[in-house]
């Protein structure tokens, strides 16, 4: 549970406190912590193998180094397959999605853009219509090197078109970082992806798993929110497609969440 | 010879089949009702009609009789018929004498397990009479070899569910395979009527009526507070006539008195109506009714929920033990699980010679369960509503209802379900499983005498169910738009459906919404150029789209396999929190979770470890208006120290302790309880609305609390009362916003100001709170911010077509089409907030959940009530339900999903900043 910290604090407050008879209609703040300057939560630093990440609210993260984005998990088009398979999704989805993917390019100021796989959600969404929105999306930022590391939704869908100039691998590695689409334990990967895989001093950084974390409220409530999760060896990142589910990770020993949410890069509660 | 027999006015042409089933009923030693006759002749005369009769009067020969008559005249009378295509096929088939007549009589029932029993009695019924029909099944538990056999011909009388008439509605040859049907029976109307699977009945009989409109719908309801309105809504655009077989004239009757005596009198009269009218047929079967309460020895202090419930066991079990077979009631699965384990525990006696039955379980399991209770190889069975419709069970002789009757309607049908045949007694014992059921039994007794009952309403305008209908309708021959809308507006649910609203389906179904928003890829289905014909697009479609016919929408189910025989299933909530090895209880045995994969848990006994009851979270009856009211009643009495009976006797000392510690409430007070604990700020208060209007109200005041001083407050509610919640810490956070404002009142006492805890509200600030001004928008505001709608989507979005099913039977290739409800919701609110579904969802939670028009009338009355406010040491016996409740977790949030995760951040965020 969260609260427990915050009751103790708190109880200094009551003694000082008037006695409560009544309520007032007020719409003033919650708590005084709002008026102090508060720290930049959009995103968060994070030394990863001998590498610094940031992670950013918007579920991608950047490798300065190299200037490089990361995201993971993108199923553009799952809008159009669910149309094309007669379920109403609204068309802006995918649309919006660029639209969040342009706007990290250029806050960022990118060179480089990594997708971590299922770039596109299915046969039906790699069509004419998507192809020609990429092509509208990819002139936007020209002058940045795109690649995508396969996921298995790419396996159905295929890469996009080749005109687009965005790079398809089945994994990529930087040194002893290695980017693949799905986790290092997850059995339903073709072993061609999971190959090339040196436990004892790479670093793996990776999507797939769409992974979030519960939080518990006070009265019980458990709330889902995306988050990146940290092993010591590993690195899953959260999904960035809007119109995706996510998938409540376990706790093990040693692992972290960090939820990004809500505008926020949050560590989350260890238990 | 029944032919030429003169008759004053005309021939009998149905002298035949009158004949055979006369004399069938005499080999039999029985005489038909007066009613069962004037059901027939209603038929044979061409009318539609509801036939109200209890359990166990002959009402399945009431509506059968008069199509066996029909059917069996037609053999010799060629040319009755005004359908003459139809009519010389059916001849020349049944002279050929080669097969059986097509499909004539559609039965529809509500449950499978009674289309069993249903079909297994007709086929005996025809057999009997020499009646050339073939009698069949085809529900969802149906096997694909039957079923096939069905898609190249159907059997004269089919006895099905809404959903499988839905299916058959979904295939092309619909027209050729449905048009022949003469007479449509509902069984059980009164369970389907104010459901979706109503609509869905209704939506099917008008496409049956557009097809023959010489088609007639018979009726079967229990007893309802508005028959009338069933009756209108089964066949919409009728006149009504009533006809009481019973010596008895009900008040609404408009008839004279002396006529209304005999029934015979008012049917030949309303034979001179000009147009073949809807008839509602009172069956003057009187069942009498041996009402008895089961006393626990002593009384618990403290009410809670199955408290009490383990020592009245011994009690049940030796009700059993005295009586012959017993069908044991309870109000829940997870309750039918709690009282089997307990009844073995206690009576190990009984142990083989009861069983446990309810939805979960598998129907084979079911099956057997019923066989066993049949053949008297058993003598009790554990149960939920899934016996409380017609299984014929000649052989119960008691019915025990564990817990809260919630409702005099209900609590009579359960009661006939004992004493199945006409003439004989109904025993019924009720076990109360926390003092306050003892009032409610009171209550209900007293409401089965006076023979006040509950009505239930029909739902209008659900337009998923009507998405569903249309996409059916083009997967089945297509359809004409505008021809359609005629059609469609002539069921009772949408008979206000606007030209707009049904534009909107259209697009909806056909581009995915109205034109500016329309979904580029979407396709469903598509127009034939030449006929202009709406059809679907593809036969991929039309599969998947009958995968998810029907309206009963469940949480994701699990399927349960012990080695490879399937135990049952259960909700995806429940076993998503468990871990292999964790053990759970079902179907009264213990079971070990071992694997959990693709929807299918895999399980083995294990009798070593605790083992947790499994929950089933979903529809809680609430208890009915009319029975809260009488509840208030009896409440009222006690104020005058009034215990009209040994129920009220019973629970005198407790309500005592509850006038002692706070105050027991008159009818024209409402009672404020704060007090505080170690969680926060309780506040209890009691309007006694029932469970629908209190989540509604908890949601309302929960809302403005939470407004105007931003806490998050958790709101409870039982059929009784709400308890908001101020958690300890966010009181103390907030309170230096709170101004004082009036002094709070005990009882005319000035509240001394050194009870710091105490959250206390003023009278005027209650009056606020409870105003009924402003009440639309703030429901608004909370239905738009709050998690009600999102959850509400879950059943819209699966009965339009959003979400595909994912059971273990359906293709692979609909494993890239899984999104949840709640992301669906999302979409739309963020990418297409004029969705019409999002409208819905917002006006069922409104009309239907939280009964709007209700709870402003309740709001309304709240303003003449006395505020009686308390500040007990304790929780009183009416507080601790409810505290017991929330425990057991039934409360609303009254902030969104979003602004709470927003809130938890912050604490998180602050907490990262020390």
């Amino acid at each position: 549970m969260i609260e427990s910290n915050e009751c103790s604090k708190n109880s200094n407050v009551r003694q000082s406190g008037e006695p409560l008879t009544g309520f007032a209609p007020t719409n003033s703040g919650l708590s005084s912590a709002a008026l102090q300057p508060k720290k930049d939560r959009s995103k968060m630093e994070l030394k990863f193998g001998n590498e610094t990440f940031i992670l950013l609210a918007d579920r991608a993260m950047l490798w300065p180094r190299r200037k490089m984005l990361i995201v993971a998990d993108t199923h553009f088009g799952k809008d159009a397959l669910f149309q094309a398979r007669g379920i109403p999704v609204p068309n802006d989805v995918t649309s919006n999605d660029l639209l969040r993917l342009s706007a990290l390019l250029d806050l960022t100021e990118s060179r480089e853009l990594l997708v971590l796989g299922d770039f596109f959600h299915g046969k039906e969404s790699n069509d004419a219509e998507m192809t020609r929105a990429l092509h509208q999306w990819r002139g936007k930022h020209a002058d940045v090197t795109m690649t995508i590391v396969r996921g298995n939704h790419d396996r159905h869908a295929g890469d996009p078109c080749e005109t687009l100039g965005i790079d398809c691998l089945n994994s990529l590695r930087f040194d002893d970082i290695k980017f693949q689409h799905a986790p290092r334990d997850d059995r339903e990967m073709p072993a061609e992806v999971m190959s090339d895989f040196d436990s004892e001093t790479d670093h793996l950084i990776c999507g797939h798993l769409h992974p979030a974390t519960t939080l518990t409220d006070f009265d019980g409530t458990v709330m889902k929110v995306p988050c990146f999760v940290v092993d010591p060896a590993q690195l899953i990142l959260p999904a960035f497609g809007r119109f995706t589910g996510t998938c409540a990770m376990e706790h093990v020993a040693g692992r972290q969440f960090l939820i990004a949410s809500h505008g926020r890069v949050l560590r989350a509660p260890t238990r | 010879m029944p032919r030429t027999k003169p008759a004053p006015t005309r021939i009998d042409p149905f002298a035949l089949g009158r004949a055979r089933v006369e004399a069938y009923f005499s080999s039999r030693g029985w005489c038909p009702f007066r009613f069962q006759e004037e059901c027939w002749d209603a038929y044979l005369a061409g009318r539609s009609g509801l036939v109200h009769a209890p359990t166990g009067s002959g009402k399945t020969w009431s509506v059968f009789g008069g199509p066996a008559i029909e059917g069996i005249s037609d053999f010799k009378l060629p040319g009755v018929e005004s359908t003459t295509a139809v009519t010389s096929r059916r001849n020349r088939e049944i002279e050929n004498r080669k097969s059986s007549a097509p499909l004539t009589l559609l039965w529809l029932t509500p449950m499978r397990a009674l289309a069993n029993d249903t079909a297994h009695n007709l086929d005996r019924f025809c057999k009997a009479l020499a009646l050339n029909w073939s009698v069949e099944l085809r529900t969802s538990d149906t096997t694909q070899t039957v079923r096939k056999k069905q898609r190249e011909r159907l059997p004269s009388l089919l006895v099905t569910t809404p959903e499988s008439l839905s299916m058959l509605l979904s295939y092309e040859d619909a027209y050729a395979k449905l048009s022949t049907i003469r007479c449509v029976v509902v069984d059980e109307w009164h369970e389907l009527l104010s459901t979706k699977r109503g609509t869905q009945t209704e939506l099917g009989l008008t496409r049956l009526r557009a097809w023959n409109p010489a088609i007639r719908t018979w009726g079967l309801s229990a007893t309802l507070g508005n028959l009338e309105e069933a009756g209108r809504v089964l066949v919409p655009g009728h006149s009504i006539d009533r006809v009481h077989s019973a010596n008895r004239a009900s008040d609404s009757d408009p008839r004279p008195a002396g006529e209304a005596t005999t029934g015979t009198l008012a049917l030949s009269s309303s034979f001179l109506t000009p147009h073949p009218s809807f008839l509602t047929i009172h069956s003057n079967i009187e069942k009498t009714l041996h009402f008895h309460t089961v006393y626990p020895t002593t009384l618990e202090r403290f009410p809670w929920a199955g408290h009490i419930g383990g020592r009245m066991a011994e009690n049940v079990g030796k009700v059993i033990r005295d009586g012959g077979s017993t069908l044991v009631f309870t109000n829940t699965r997870a309750q039918a699980e709690i009282w089997f384990r307990q009844l073995m525990r206690q009576c190990p006696d009984l142990i083989g010679q009861i069983a446990i039955h309810h939805g979960s379980l598998d129907r084979k399991l079911r099956n057997a369960v019923e066989d066993l209770l049949r053949a008297g190889k058993i003598k009790a069975v554990v149960c939920t509503s899934s016996l409380d419709l017609g299984v014929d069970f000649a052989a119960v002789d008691q019915v025990i209802q564990v817990g809260s009757p919630k409702g005099i309607a209900r609590l009579m049908q359960r009661a006939g379900r004992s004493g199945h045949r006409p003439g004989e007694p109904s025993h019924l014992y009720c076990v109360p499983t926390h003092a306050f059921e003892l009032i409610e039994f009171s209550a209900a007794r007293e409401g089965i005498q006076l023979k006040t009952v509950e009505s239930r309403r029909p739902i209008m305008k659900p337009l998923d169910v009507l998405v569903q209908h249309v996409i059916t309708l083009s997967a089945g021959g297509g359809f004409d738009v505008d021809a359609l809308y005629d059609e469609v507006i002539r069921s009772h649910a949408f008979k206000d459906l606007t030209r707009q609203e049904w534009s909107w389906v259209i697009d909806f179904v056909t581009r995915g919404g109205p034109t500016l928003t329309a979904y580029d890829r979407f396709q469903k289905i598509k127009r034939d150029e030449l006929t202009g014909r709406w059809t679907i697009a593809n036969d991929r479609l039309a599969r998947l789209h009958r995968l998810g016919i029907g309206t009963i929408v469940g949480d994701g189910t699990i399927t349960l396999v012990h080695g490879h025989k399937k135990l049952g299933t259960v909700e995806e909530g429940f076993i998503g929190k468990m871990k292999p090895g964790d053990v759970f209880t079902f179907a009264g045995q213990a079971l070990e979770l071992l694997s959990l994969r693709q929807m299918v848990a895999k399980v083995r006994p294990n009798k070593k470890k605790t083992a947790t009851i499994v929950s089933w979270p979903g529809a809680k009856f609430p208890l009915s208006t009319m029975l809260s009211q009488k509840v208030r009643e009896r409440l009222e009495q006690a104020t005058n120290d009034l215990y009209v009976d040994d129920e009220m006797k019973t629970v005198r000392p407790i309500l005592e302790i509850q006038a002692r510690w706070s105050h027991l409430p008159k009818s024209s007070q409402l009672l404020i309880e704060t007090m505080t604990s170690r969680e926060g700020v309780h506040i209890y208060f009691y309007p006694f609305l029932g469970r629908l209007v209190h989540e509604g109200l908890a949601a309302v005041v929960g809302h403005r609390i939470g407004r105007s001083t931003k806490l998050p407050v958790t709101a409870t509610f039982t059929d009784y009362g709400i308890e908001l919640l101020i958690p300890r810490q966010q009181v103390i956070h907030s309170r230096a916003m709170l101004t004082k404002r009036g002094m709070v009142q005990i009882k005319g006492e000035a509240l001394p100001s050194n009870i710091e805890e105490r959250a206390g509200f003023s009278q005027q600030r209650w009056r606020e709170l409870l105003s009924p001004a402003t009440l639309l928008t703030d429901l608004f505001e909370c239905l738009n911010a709050g998690e009600l709608a999102r959850r509400q989507f879950r059943e819209i979005a699966r009965i339009a077509g959003l979400l595909v099913p994912n059971t273990p039977g359906s293709p692979k290739s609909t494993r890239q089409l899984q999104a949840s409800s709640e992301l669906f919701y999302d979409v739309f609110v963020e990418f297409d907030p004029q969705n019409l579904l999002l409208e819905q969802a917002r006006r069922e939670v409104l009309e239907q959940q939280l009964e709007v028009k209700r709870l402003s009338s309740a709001l309304e009355a709240l303003k003449d009530q006395q505020i009686v406010m308390t500040y007990p040491e304790r929780f009183t016996p009416m507080a601790f339900p409810l505290w017991a409740q929330r425990i057991a977790s039934q409360t609303i949030r009254t902030e969104a999903g979003h602004d709470r995760i927003e809130r938890m951040l912050e604490e998180l965020e602050r907490a990262a900043e020390r």
